[in-house]
C-alpha cells in the first residue's frame, strides 16, 4: 500500500522540516526544533495526533514550500504506515460509517471501494498532526533547550490530558 | 808474471831433484829444454800443471818415480815435489806442491793427500807464508787457471776452437774483472745489486705514509670541529641550566595562581566533555522521543479502536474448507445446497455474502485479530517510553547544571586571576627547555664519544705512520745506494764495452799482423764474436772461408796465443802509465811450450820463432832437437838458456843445462 513517495507541500513541509532533524543535518545554520530524527517519523506522529486531536487539514498552497518522502524510505516503514492507516480508519467518524464499513475500509485497504477517499482522509489527518505539532513545539519555545524541554512535556502530560 | 825456476823431486820419471832456471832477462828472454820423444817433455809441462793446479792428465797416476817406489822397504816413506818460483807484479812467490808417499806392509805404495805451500818474499827479504786456505786463491790470482792452458801449451792442441775462448780473452785482457762488476751491478740480472736493492724498496709503503698522512690531516680537522661543537654544545647547556632555574623560580612564586590557572585549565575541559555530553544526551532523548511516538500517541485511541473492532461482525470464524468460489456458484444458481429457492429466500443472499466475506482471500475476521495482537504488543512496547524520556530528560537537565556551575566557577577563577602571569606557559617552557636539556646532554656524550674515537684513530694512524716511516727511511737510503749503484753500473758498462771493442780490435790486429808474419801463403784471419780465427784466402772475386790443415791449425793458434800474450803486454803498459780511475787486472805472461813445433813446416817454425821472443816476455819451449835445429836461426839471439833432458830409461830421466848455448 505505501510503495510510493510521500510528497508534502506548503506550510505542511515547512513545519514538517522544522521537526525533523534532518533538515538541522543538511544545513546547520538552519533554526528548527529537530525533535525527531527523520521526516516520516514526524509523519507517523502527526498521523496518531491528528487523529487524537480530531485535526484534519487540507494540502496547503499558501507557499511553494514541500518536501518529498522517498519510497525507499517508505517501504522500510510500510509495516507502521499501514497499521496507522487502518487505526485511521477504523477512528475517523467523520463519514457516519458503522463500525463494520469502518472494519472495511481498514483491512481491505486498496481493495476497499473508496480507498483514494480513504487516503486523502489519512493524509488530512497527517496534515493535521503536523500542524499540532508545530504549533505545540514552538508554543513558548525558541531555543533547543526549550524545544527538549517540550518534548519532557508533551510526554509527561500526555496521558493525562489525553487518555 | 815470470817464472824464475822449476825444481823436481821424484817427480814421475825424474829421478832425484832437477832444477832448471829459467831466462828472466829481456834481451834473452828464451829458455829451450831439449828432448827426445818419451823422454819427459810433457811431463815436464805436467810439473807446472801438477804443482799450480794440482792438474794432471798421465793415463797412470802414480806421482812418485816407479824406480824409488820399488826400492822402498815396507812402511818406507818417500816425497815427491815441484816447486817454482816465480815474479808477480814485482813480488817474488815460491809455491810448492808435496805428496808423501808410503809403502805398505804388503808393499803396495800409497800416496797422501798431498800439501801445497805458497810463501812470497817481504820487501825485508823474508819469506812470508801464506795460509793454507789462501793458497789455492793466490795461485789463482797470479795465473787464474782458466787461463793455465795457453801458457802451458801443449802445441798439439788446437786451443783457439776449444772451450770458453771469450772468457779466457777477457780474463787475459784484464776486462773480466770489470765483466764481473758490470754483471755485480746489472740490472737486468736477478742477483746483481741493482736488483736487490730494487727488490729491498717498498714502494707500496711511501704511497701508504702519504695516504695515512692525509687520513690523520682529515682526522684533526674533523677533531677540531667536534671540539668547537663540544664548545658550543657546553655553552648552550649553561644556557638552557640557567633559564631551568629561572622558569623553576617564576613557577614556584607563583604557585597560587598556577593553582587557579590549573583549575580553570581543568574547568575548561569539564566544560568541553560538558558540552559534548549535552549534545550525546540530546540526541539520546530525540532518538528515544522519536522512535516509538506515534505508538505512544495512539494510546487514547486504543480503547476506541477495540470497542470498534470488536462490535463488527467480521469477528466470526469462516465455514472450514469453503471456498469463495462455491458460493459464487450457489448464488448464481439461485438455489440452496438444502434446496431452497434463494431469490425467494428474503435475506438468504445477504446472509451468504457475509459467510464468504468470512472465506480466503478475503477473510478480515484473521486480520482484525492479528491487529488486536499488534496493538497489545504496542501498549506493552511504549510502557517504558515515558520513564526513558524522563531519565534521557533528566540527564540532560543535570548535563545542563554542572554546565551551568562550571560556567560560574570558570568565570569567578577567571576573575582572580586576571592579571596574572601564565604560569602555565612558562610550566610549558620549563617542560620543553627540559626536553631541549636533555638532548643537548646526550649530544655532548655523543660528540665527547666521537672526539675519543677520533683521538683513537689519529693515534692508530700515527703508530701506523711512525712504522712505515721506518720503511721509508730504508727506502730512501735503498735510493741512494740504487742511484750509486747505477752511475757505477753506468762507468763500468761504458768502459767494459769500450775496452771489449777496443780489445776485440787489438786482437785482431795483433793476431793478423803475427799471422802474417808467421804464415808464408796469402791467409788471412779474421775473428768472431766469440773471438774463434777464421781463416779466409782471397780468390780475386773477396774473400772466403778455407779448410785448415794440422800445420795451418799449428800458426792459426800460434797467431791466437801470441796475439793475447803481445795484447796483455801492451796493455800492462799502458796500465802502468794510465791514469784512468777503473785499473785493469793486467800482468804480462809467460809462454811455456811442449812439442809447439810438431806439426809445423821449416818455414813456418823459423817464423814463428822470429815472433815467439818478440811477443812473450818469456818463452820457455820443450822442443826436439831436430824441432830446434829449423828454431835455433830465428831464435838463437833470444836464447838465454838451454837444458836437456837425459833419458837413462824408462823410468828415469834428469835435466842438465848445456853450458855451450
Amino acid at each position: 500500500m505505501f510503495r510510493d513517495d510521500i510528497l508534502i507541500k506548503g506550510k505542511h513541509a515547512s513545519y514538517l522540516k522544522f521537526l525533523s532533524k534532518k533538515t538541522e543535518q543538511n544545513d546547520s545554520k538552519q533554526n528548527v526544533a529537530a525533535v525527531f530524527e527523520n521526516n516520516i517519523d514526524v509523519y507517523k506522529a502527526a498521523i496518531v495526533m491528528g487523529l487524537v486531536k480530531g485535526v484534519k487539514k487540507g494540502v496547503d498552497s499558501t507557499n511553494d514550500d514541500s518536501t518529498r518522502m522517498f519510497a525507499g524510505k517508505v517501504i522500510k516503514e510500510e509495516f507502521d504506515l499501514e497499521y496507522l492507516f487502518q487505526m485511521c480508519m477504523l477512528i475517523d467518524n467523520s463519514t457516519d460509517l458503522s463500525n463494520d464499513e469502518k472494519i472495511e475500509r481498514a483491512f481491505k485497504g486498496k481493495d476497499a471501494v473508496d480507498f483514494k477517499e480513504n487516503l486523502n482522509l489519512f493524509n488530512s489527518y497527517a496534515r493535521g498532526g503536523i500542524e499540532w505539532l508545530y504549533e505545540e513545539f514552538i508554543d513558548g519555545a525558541d531555543t533547543k533547550a526549550e524545544y527538549l524541554t517540550k518534548i519532557y512535556d508533551i510526554v509527561s502530560n500526555y496521558r493525562d490530558e489525553n487518555c | 808474471m815470470l817464472i824464475n825456476k822449476i825444481t823436481i823431486y821424484n817427480f814421475r820419471q825424474y829421478k832425484g831433484r832437477q832444477v832448471l832456471e829459467f831466462s828472466t832477462s829481456k834481451e834473452k828472454n828464451v829458455t829451450v829444454v831439449l828432448g827426445d820423444n818419451t823422454s819427459g817433455k810433457t811431463t815436464l809441462i805436467q810439473a807446472f800443471n801438477w804443482c799450480l793446479y794440482d792438474n794432471t792428465n798421465f793415463k797412470t797416476k802414480e806421482l812418485l818415480n816407479s824406480e824409488i817406489a820399488a826400492t822402498m822397504s815396507q812402511l818406507e816413506t818417500k816425497e815427491v815435489y815441484v816447486e817454482i818460483e816465480l815474479t808477480h807484479e814485482d813480488k817474488i812467490y815460491v809455491i810448492r806442491r808435496k805428496q808423501l808417499f808410503k809403502s805398505t806392509i804388503s808393499g803396495q805404495v800409497r800416496g797422501d793427500v798431498g800439501e801445497l805451500k805458497v810463501e812470497y818474499k817481504e820487501p825485508s827479504g823474508e819469506m812470508q807464508e801464506v795460509d793454507s786456505h789462501e793458497c789455492k786463491n793466490t795461485i789463482n790470482k797470479i795465473l787464474p787457471v782458466d787461463l793455465s792452458e795457453y801458457f802451458f801449451y801443449d802445441g798439439e792442441r788446437d786451443l783457439n776452437n776449444k772451450g770458453d775462448v771469450v772468457s779466457a780473452v777477457r780474463g787475459l785482457m784484464g776486462i773480466d774483472v770489470i765483466n764481473e762488476t758490470v754483471d755485480h751491478f746489472n740490472p737486468k740480472s736477478h742477483n746483481s745489486v741493482i736488483s736487490k736493492l730494487n727488490r729491498e724498496i717498498d714502494v707500496g709503503k711511501d704511497e701508504k705514509i702519504i695516504k695515512l698522512r692525509g687520513e690523520i690531516d682529515n682526522k684533526k680537522i674533523e677533531l677540531a670541529n667536534y671540539d668547537k661543537r663540544y664548545r658550543e654544545v657546553e655553552k648552550e647547556i649553561d644556557f638552557f641550566l640557567n633559564r631551568k632555574e629561572e622558569l623553576a623560580g617564576i613557577v614556584l612564586a607563583n604557585s597560587k595562581t598556577k593553582r587557579k590557572q590549573d583549575e580553570k585549565s581543568q574547568l575548561e575541559k569539564d566544560i568541553v566533555f560538558l558540552e559534548k555530553q549535552t549534545h550525546a544526551t540530546e540526541t539520546d532523548l530525540v532518538k528515544a522521543f522519536s522512535k516509538d511516538s506515534c505508538k505512544f500517541f495512539a494510546l487514547p485511541l486504543y480503547k476506541n479502536i477495540k470497542e470498534v473492532l470488536d462490535g463488527a461482525k467480521h469477528n466470526a470464524e469462516g465455514i472450514p474448507h469453503m471456498r469463495s468460489k462455491s458460493i459464487d456458484y450457489i448464488l448464481e444458481r439461485g438455489k440452496c445446497i438444502c434446496g431452497c429457492d434463494l431469490t425467494k429466500n428474503q435475506g438468504a443472499e445477504e446472509f451468504i455474502r457475509f459467510e464468504q466475506s468470512l472465506l480466503p482471500p478475503k477473510h478480515i475476521g484473521s486480520l482484525i485479530n492479528s491487529y488486536k495482537k499488534e496493538m497489545g504488543q504496542n501498549e506493552r512496547l511504549v510502557e517504558d517510553y515515558e520513564s526513558n524520556i524522563k531519565r534521557a530528560f533528566g540527564r540532560i537537565r543535570e548535563n545542563q547544571r554542572q554546565l551551568d556551575e562550571k560556567c560560574v566557577r570558570i568565570s569567578n577563577v577567571s576573575k582572580d586571576i586576571i592579571g596574572d602571569i601564565n604560569v602555565g606557559k612558562f610550566e610549558l617552557e620549563a617542560e620543553e627547555n627540559n626536553g631541549i636539556l636533555v638532548q643537548k646532554e646526550k649530544l655532548l656524550l655523543s660528540i665527547r664519544d666521537k672526539k675519543t674515537a677520533c683521538n683513537r684513530d689519529i693515534d692508530n694512524i700515527e703508530r701506523e705512520i711512525d712504522k712505515n716511516a721506518l720503511v721509508s727511511d730504508k727506502n730512501a737510503r735503498i735510493n741512494k745506494e740504487l742511484a750509486y749503484a747505477n752511475e757505477i753500473y753506468k762507468l763500468f758498462k761504458e768502459r767494459y764495452d769500450l775496452a771489449e771493442s777496443n780489445v776485440k780490435t787489438d786482437l785482431y790486429n795483433s793476431i793478423n799482423e803475427l799471422f802474417a808474419k808467421m804464415y808464408h801463403g796469402e791467409r788471412k784471419v779474421e775473428i768472431d764474436d766469440k773471438y774463434r780465427i777464421i781463416l779466409k784466402v782471397d780468390n780475386g772475386n773477396g774473400y772466403f772461408t778455407t779448410d785448415t790443415s794440422p800445420g795451418l791449425d799449428t800458426v792459426k793458434n800460434f797467431a791466437f796465443i801470441c796475439g793475447l800474450v803481445d795484447l796483455a803486454r801492451r796493455k800492462a803498459r799502458e796500465v802502468k802509465e794510465s791514469t784512468d780511475e777503473i785499473a785493469f787486472n793486467t800482468e804480462p805472461y809467460p809462454i811455456v811450450m811442449d812439442a809447439p813445433f810438431s806439426k809445423a813446416d821449416d818455414t813456418h817454425i823459423k817464423n814463428i820463432s822470429e815472433v815467439l821472443p818478440e811477443v812473450a816476455e818469456q818463452v820457455i819451449l820443450v822442443v826436439m832437437k831436430k824441432d830446434w835445429g829449423y828454431a835455433k836461426d830465428a831464435m838463437g839471439e833470444k836464447l838465454g838458456k838451454l837444458y836437456e833432458i837425459n833419458k837413462f830409461s824408462e823410468s828415469c830421466s834428469t835435466v842438465g843445462r848445456i853450458d855451450n848455448v
